[in-house]
């Protein structure tokens, strides 16, 4: 959808153009969401700007990719801005084997930000737990995809299910592992 | 879960946005891309079905919202190294959930396991015989029931030593620390919360430190000692 975004206008405003080249709507995005963006990125980069500047140019390029399918009015799309940022910041840290990243700006309700080494390891012991906790079949959809690398396909064919149980796997057992975690976390 | 609108300004939009959140709720393929999700965070989609997956989350509030929550979960899963995951995915695993239950995983080979754990093995060798010798005679006759030492040790040389003799009475006994040092001991519950039990400075030669746990014995899982800097010295999985 490329339709015009122009404030409502009275009598004798000059009309608006009907589309908006790529280009503009491109750096109005820019201009409206870059910096948000990119503080949100620097928090979980731990302040590494270099990185969060890559990892907000990787964003912005996917936002590129997608401008006929995002919303005419750019200012609404910092939510899928920020959404696409935490992907590209998982790959990044999946690509550099970097560890730990970060819990992030939501609420895993009090779970330390691992920015050092004893924090670190509370964080390594929760997450082992929880992982525990998990049926043998969604801990071991995790190791593959997530630790291993392998795709769906791969998975699949490893495991003798299809490839659709695999797809169905990895997103209940991401929310399994949510809802331990954030159980432990919860107020005595 | 509630519906969530798009924030949309002008009357136009916000119609045009509601139409597209109803659209992207009750179209045919909310349920399948929601479900890729875990695929999607897992960046091993290939690049037609993440387009498409992007696409719609660019639409779908709800799904925006769940993808935001498992990010933060798959942010996490660096924590876990691959030799962690794999110990969980044994068989043997002690704390498993599943009693019985043979995880379809081949064990590590016993090569592999030689390699973790001889280096905080030999390590640990001298510096045991001095906890042994301190921590019996400073032992002697308190133990509680059922209850023994568990060490751990670094490759850098610190080793300690963790017993509850009773219920919410940690003993602890660690070596390696700079003398005059400062540090504290927290131990770490099933739940993930931290309970600070003691900081002291470091007297040189074995240290000792009993200290009573706001939690059950059974609860903790974790003993770490730490500078005050946040460096940690020693950490004594239980």
């Amino acid at each position: 959808m490329t339709v015009s975004g122009g404030a409502p206008c009275s009598r004798g405003c000059p009309t608006p153009p009907a589309f908006e080249s790529a280009d503009e709507r491109m750096k109005q995005l820019y201009d409206l969401h870059a910096g948000p963006v990119y503080r949100f990125l620097l928090g979980l980069t731990f302040g590494r700007r270099q990185a969060a500047e890559d990892l907000l140019q990787e964003t912005l390029l996917r936002a590129w990719r997608q401008l006929d399918n995002l919303d005419s009015d750019i200012s609404t799309l910092r939510p899928w801005l920020l959404t696409v940022a935490r992907r590209v910041a998982i790959d990044a840290g999946r690509a550099q084997k970097a560890r730990p990243t970060v819990v992030g700006d939501v609420d895993l309700s009090g779970l330390p930000a691992p920015d050092n080494p004893v924090d670190r390891l509370i964080v390594a012991q929760t997450l082992r737990t929880s992982m525990a906790a998990l049926s043998p079949e969604h801990r071991r959809v995790i190791f593959e995809l997530y630790y291993m690398g392998r795709t769906a396909p791969e998975v699949a064919a490893l495991l003798g299910i299809p490839e659709g149980t695999v797809r169905s796997r990895a997103f209940h057992a991401l929310r399994s592992l949510r809802a331990s975690l954030t159980a432990s976390e919860s107020p005595e | 879960m509630a519906p969530v609108r798009m924030i949309v300004t002008g009357a136009d939009k916000s119609k045009r946005g509601e139409i597209m959140e109803t659209n992207q709720h009750t179209g045919p393929g909310h349920d399948e891309l929601r479900e890729s999700l875990g695929l999607y965070l897992s960046g091993t989609l290939d690049p037609a079905e993440e387009r498409r997956v992007e696409a719609h989350l660019a639409g779908c509030a709800e799904c925006r919202a769940t993808a935001d929550e498992l990010a933060d979960v798959v942010l996490l899963l660096p924590n876990l190294s691959n030799d962690d995951m794999r110990d969980l995915l044994t068989p043997d695993r002690p704390e498993s959930p599943e009693p019985g239950h043979v995880a379809p995983f081949r064990r590590p080979s016993p090569a592999r396991r030689r390699g973790r754990m001889l280096a905080p093995l030999l390590a640990a060798a001298a510096a045991l015989v001095a906890i042994a010798f301190a921590g019996g005679a400073w032992w002697n006759g308190s133990y509680g029931p059922a209850s023994r030492p568990v060490s751990s040790s670094t490759s850098a040389g610190a080793t300690a030593s963790v017993e509850f003799p009773i219920d919410r009475e940690l003993r602890l006994v660690v070596v390696g620390l700079r003398p005059r040092a400062e540090f504290e001991v927290i131990a770490v519950a099933r739940d993930g919360k931290p309970h600070l039990l003691a900081r002291h400075q470091a007297i040189g030669g074995p240290q000792r430190v009993v200290a009573e746990t706001p939690v059950p014995a059974d609860e903790i899982v974790l003993v770490i000692v730490a500078q005050l800097d946040g460096t940690v010295v020693v950490a004594v999985p239980l």
